[in-house]
């Protein structure tokens, strides 16, 4: 192309049509995009208004949104003033209705002037038998024949040695006591008076086995048996170490000798012994005797015989009781019939089962319990017949009948101190008293009633309680409905605060104070029950709500004109956007003289229309009618 | 601080719900409160307000001497709108207008709308221009 001149004229032309050419093109692309301007180059002014028109649009489009949810968040409190309103209404009919519901009604009252009661009964229930407890001892009885053993002697001594003539010793038995005398068979002479049998020896010839052997024939012999038949058991022997032994085949005989200490047997008593006593002093047995605060106690340490025994039982004492016992057997019986007392077991047991006694209480009984038949059914008032079958039930004291009658409910059983039972009714209780086969205990079968009367007297209106209920329960439905006033979070009768921005950069706003109007923040409180007895006190409730109604309704008005104000705000804002969006999109048109001929169209258009006529009637309610 | 309006002789002044004339002579006034306040000079009436701007004018003015009630919001959007789509020129306008309506600067919008009615006086000017 190097060889190609172009003149200056066919250059110029060039340019003109690579010019039309540009034009061309921007003009199609205008036609296919339908705006005139189109970028920042076409029109730099308008572009970048537009643009800015459009950002607005859309700044103002999420303004909007929040205006919307003030709007609704508004919205929702409005309701629900106008439902809380309502409600606070239904409780001021509530207390207009507990008002004109009568203050006090009738109300009888029945009064229990006496309970029913059977009287007195005609048989004595008391204890007339004491309470008595025997043992049987037999366990402890004596198995150790008595025994006295003298020292050793030389037997082959002449009598002499120990005895002089004349000389008396004796064996006791029983209290019968069996004398003997030494009587000298070499010498002229008689036995002395009073002794029972003489023993006739030469006594510096005989030896000491013959006296033994004269002894022990006399001691069982007829005459000593004569004195006392015991004497048939007994024998006077040497045992292997020369000492002279006298002893009785009865376990259970005691003897007494005196004048053989010559032989070594002191003048004492011989008794027999019980193993089994033996053993329960060496363990230490011991048995408590009590009678209320009274005790003794039986103690076994050093007892050897069932004679030491009952000497141990006859000192023992205890007020109210009388003990005893022969050969062990103790009996212990209170000394009247309201004396109980108890057996039992010291540290130590074995006592009481040794003794054959029964530990545990013995009570005075009476005859007359002990021989009631039958079945004695008591009926109080609507309760199931009580029963106490006394053929079965072991009834034995007045204490044991009392206890039977324990389990009556609705009336009690008393028995006084002459032992006549009486039945009465509880206490202010209308029930009366039915009894069957009562004759064994001294009552009369019949049927007893209370005697009561009746008092009318004015009460306060339990219809009233019942309002105080419903006005609570309204009170309740307020607190409910308060907590569901909220939007999205904002709840403006429970005290939170709206603010509503009305330009993008927050310097118009409208900041809603929200209020507290549970029933509290209304100065509503809860009516306890009886609250609406008193018809000053209903007055001062509905006063209450007369003031809480006046509050709601001046918030009610508060909202409505903040709802009106934010209402006209959200309308202009949405308006103001469709302009913002036509404008900016016609701002194609942006040739002033189309613009020119357009507005003359439209000023000439508007002096007919309904806009201008609207506009005319509103300047007419206007100041400016005064121009 | 009180505003200051000078009225000349026989010249007139809304004050809130109220017209003021001058005597025959020239007076100083203080106005304090915040009752709205236009001279006579800045009053359109619908006999004055003949042009689509200065319609725009009239129903600003409206609002603020009478507070912004929906019937003359619809008015005003009606207006707007209109103004808009025949000269989209004016946009820039009325959107500074809506902008002190909305943040309750009705004054300032009276302003606003009077920098409109001069705009749209220049494009009057120029279609007269154009045609000779």
């Amino acid at each position: 192309m190097a060889d190609i001149t172009l003149s200056s004229a066919v250059r110029s032309n060039l340019l003109n049509l690579q010019s039309t050419a540009d034009l061309l093109g921007k003009t199609q692309e205008r036609l296919a995009t339908g705006l005139k301007v189109n970028s920042a180059l076409d029109n730099p002014t308008n572009f970048f208004t537009a643009s800015a028109l459009e950002s607005r649009a859309s700044d103002l489009g999420r303004l909007l949104d929040s205006i919307s949810n003030a709007n609704q968040t508004l919205e929702a409190a409005d309701n629900g003033l106008g439902a809380i309103t309502k409600l606070v209404e239904s409780a001021q009919a509530t207390a207009r209705q507990a008002l004109q519901t009568a203050a006090t009604i009738e109300e009888t009252t029945t009064t229990v002037d006496a309970e029913a009661t059977t009287g007195t009964g005609t048989v004595d229930l008391s204890n007339d038998t004491a309470a008595t407890h025997t043992g049987d001892a037999s366990g402890l009885a004596n198995d150790t024949a008595a025994v006295a053993t003298g020292s050793a002697a030389t037997r082959t001594n002449t009598v002499d040695s120990i005895f002089a003539e004349d000389a008396t010793f004796s064996v006791t038995v029983n209290g019968n006591t069996l004398t003997f005398e030494i009587y000298d068979s070499s010498a002229a002479g008689t036995a002395d008076q009073g002794a029972d049998i003489a023993l006739d020896l030469d006594l510096d010839a005989a030896d000491l086995d013959d006296f033994q052997a004269a002894f022990d024939t006399a001691l069982s012999g007829a005459t000593a048996q004569g004195v006392d038949a015991a004497f048939a058991n007994f024998s006077a022997t040497f045992n292997g170490s020369d000492e002279l032994v006298i002893t009785t085949t009865d376990t259970n005989q005691d003897f007494t000798t005196a004048g053989l200490t010559g032989f070594g047997i002191a003048d004492a008593d011989y008794e027999a012994t019980s193993t089994a006593i033996q053993a329960l002093a060496t363990a230490g047995a011991t048995l408590d005797i009590t009678s209320g605060a009274n005790t003794d106690t039986l103690d076994f340490t050093g007892l050897t015989s069932v004679a030491d025994l009952d000497a141990a039982v006859a000192a023992l004492s205890v007020a109210g009781l009388t003990i005893s016992s022969t050969d062990g057997d103790i009996t212990i019986t209170a000394d009247d019939a309201a004396t109980s007392f108890t057996i039992a077991d010291g540290a130590t047991t074995g006592a009481a089962a040794g003794l054959g006694l029964t530990e545990g209480d013995y009570d005075p009984s009476s005859t007359v319990v002990g021989a009631l038949t039958g079945t004695l059914s008591i009926t109080v008032g609507s309760n199931a017949a009580f029963e106490v079958d006394f053929d079965t039930a072991g009834l034995t004291s007045q204490e044991d009948l009392e206890a039977a009658l324990a389990g009556l409910t609705g009336a009690s059983a008393t028995i006084d101190g002459s032992g006549n039972l009486t039945i009465t009714a509880d206490a202010d209780s209308e029930d009366s008293i039915t009894i069957a086969g009562g004759t064994g205990v001294g009552l009369t079968d019949d049927t007893y009633d209370a005697t009561t009367s009746d008092t009318t007297a004015d009460v306060a209106n339990p219809k009233r309680d019942e309002y105080v209920t419903q006005y609570n329960d309204l009170l309740g439905q307020i607190d409910a409905l308060v907590g569901d006033a909220g939007f999205n979070g904002v709840n403006l009768l429970n005290g939170d605060t709206l603010s509503v921005l009305f330009n993008e950069d927050g310097s118009s706003k409208l900041d809603i104070t929200g209020v507290t109007f549970d029933s509290a923040g209304l100065g509503l409180s809860e009516v306890a029950d009886g609250g609406f007895d008193e018809d000053d006190d209903i007055n001062t409730t509905l006063d209450t709500l007369g003031d809480a109604v006046d509050d709601l309704r001046a918030q009610a008005s508060n909202f409505g004109s903040n709802l009106s104000v934010v209402e006209i705000r959200q309308n202009f804002t949405k308006n103001m956007i469709n302009t913002l969006e036509t404008g900016a999109g016609n701002l194609t048109l942006a040739d002033t003289n189309e613009e020119a001929a357009n507005l003359l169209a439209l000023q000439t258009r508007q002096q007919l229309s309904s806009t201008a006529l609207s506009l005319a009637s509103q300047a007419d309610q206007n100041v400016l009618r005064l121009f | 601080m009180s505003l200051k309006v000078e009225l000349k002789p026989g010249e007139r002044l809304i004050v809130g719900d109220c017209v003021i004339t001058n005597s025959d002579q020239r007076t100083r006034l203080y106005v304090d409160g915040d009752a709205p306040i236009l001279r006579e000079k800045d009053i359109l009436t619908p006999e004055t307000a003949n042009s689509p701007a200065k319609r725009i004018y009239l129903a600003v003015q409206l609002m603020y001497l009478d507070g912004i009630s929906p019937e003359l919001q619809d008015t005003y959007q009606q207006l707007s709108s209109e103004i808009a789509e025949a000269a989209p020129s004016t946009l820039a306008y009325i959107d500074q207008i809506n902008n002190e309506i909305l943040t309750g600067s009705l004054y300032k919008a009276l302003k606003r709308a009077r920098e409109l009615i001069e705009y749209e006086g220049g494009l009057f000017a120029k279609l007269q221009s154009g045609s000779e």
